[in-house]
């Protein structure tokens, strides 16, 4: 096991579980955080950090380490979703600042493709961002992690049912936050 | 359901782009994270603390001058070689303390190291009942040799009990 292997002193080990790792958590966190890039790096490299410092004393066979990691940017992700909302009821939104402006596309060759591409993945992000966040995390987990729905109970500290429940409408509040959009999304005349 | 709401397969090409639209970790994440890992590797930082106290140990004996190469090329801290076991496992009988800083020490590691500590221990024995086999057979000269030129100057003399008491018996 790689992190039995880590805790005895392996860096090899700390290598190969951070390539398997961080890219699944880097995304899951930035699904969960609305597309916050930064935060989600924030997250993601808390989550390994806690990993590294869980180490020695976990227990093989316990828990898998991957639902144990996710779980812990779900925690996280939670926490800061929560925070954040407090705040803003505190000032009654967060204005938007000039860094919050998304960049400009890339007036290159096929710019337009692009600039079609990146519209598109704007109003999946958008949709997926407006769910209510535990469908949004099961919907997440189950279509984007593809993960079992025993195991997105595990993470998600529920029982199997809330998860079918969970999946099954945040599948319908997705598919009907996209009705509307299906010229953008390519699927007009199909 | 209404008629323009996204059919399950066209919910399942969402999430295959969405799947596809996913970006890697930056070189400079997947960089604090394994400084991290490096950081809190139990076994390198105890080799690190070893290896401190054995640099401490050298610079004072005069053996090696303080370390002024970190091995960090990109901000990463100087990484053991190789890994330390978490456990330093002893040979029975070995002396594994630590590194040998004098005389004696060095000499008990390099006699425990060749014959094992039981086979010191019978080594010193050996000697012990040969210096009492002497101490029978020639009280006078050994007792002669045991004592202070002062005190054989004085008349004292020592007995062959008292020589193998002396020896460490």
């Amino acid at each position: 096991m790689l992190l039995a292997r880590y805790a005895s002193g392996d860096a090899e080990a700390a290598r190969l579980l951070t390539a398997l790792l961080l890219p699944r958590l880097l995304a899951f966190a930035s699904r969960m955080c609305g597309g916050d890039r930064a935060e989600a790096e924030d997250i993601a490299q808390e989550a390994m950090f806690r990993l590294w410092r869980a180490a020695p004393g976990w227990r093989e066979g316990e828990a898998r380490v991957s639902t144990w990691a996710y779980q812990v940017v779900s925690n996280l992700a939670t926490d800061r979703y929560r925070s954040r909302k407090r705040r803003e009821r505190h000032t009654g939104g967060t204005p938007l600042e000039l860094t919050d402006a998304p960049d400009a596309a890339d007036p290159g060759p096929g710019a337009e493709a692009q600039l079609i591409a990146a519209q598109r993945m704007a109003a999946l992000d958008r949709a997926l961002n407006d769910l209510p966040p535990r469908q949004r995390e099961a919907v997440v987990l189950r279509h984007l992690e593809g993960f079992s729905n025993p195991e997105i109970a595990a993470v998600m500290n529920v029982g199997v049912e809330a998860v079918e429940s969970l999946t099954a409408r945040g599948r319908r509040a997705l598919a009907a936050a996209l009705a509307g959009q299906r010229a953008l999304l390519g699927f007009e005349g199909e | 359901m209404a008629d323009n709401q996204l059919s399950m397969s066209e919910l399942d090409r969402v999430f295959a782009r969405l799947r596809a639209s996913e970006a890697a970790p930056s070189d400079a994440l997947f960089a604090r994270v394994m400084n991290d890992a490096i950081a809190q590797m139990p076994a390198a930082a105890a080799q690190t603390e070893q290896a401190a106290g054995l640099a401490v140990d050298l610079a004072v004996r005069g053996d090696l001058a303080p370390a002024s190469h970190s091995g960090s090329s990109a901000g990463m801290p100087a990484a053991p070689r190789t890994a330390a076991p978490r456990t330093a496992r002893s040979r029975p009988g070995v002396f594994v303390s630590g590194p040998p800083v004098s005389g004696l020490s060095r000499l008990w590691a390099a006699l425990s190291a060749g014959f094992g500590g039981a086979g010191v221990v019978a080594s010193l024995g050996a000697v012990m009942m040969a210096a009492l086999f002497l101490g029978y057979t020639d009280p006078a000269g050994l007792g002669d040799n045991f004592l202070p030129a002062s005190a054989a100057e004085d008349g004292l003399e020592i007995e062959p009990v008292a020589i193998y008491f002396l020896a460490g018996g």
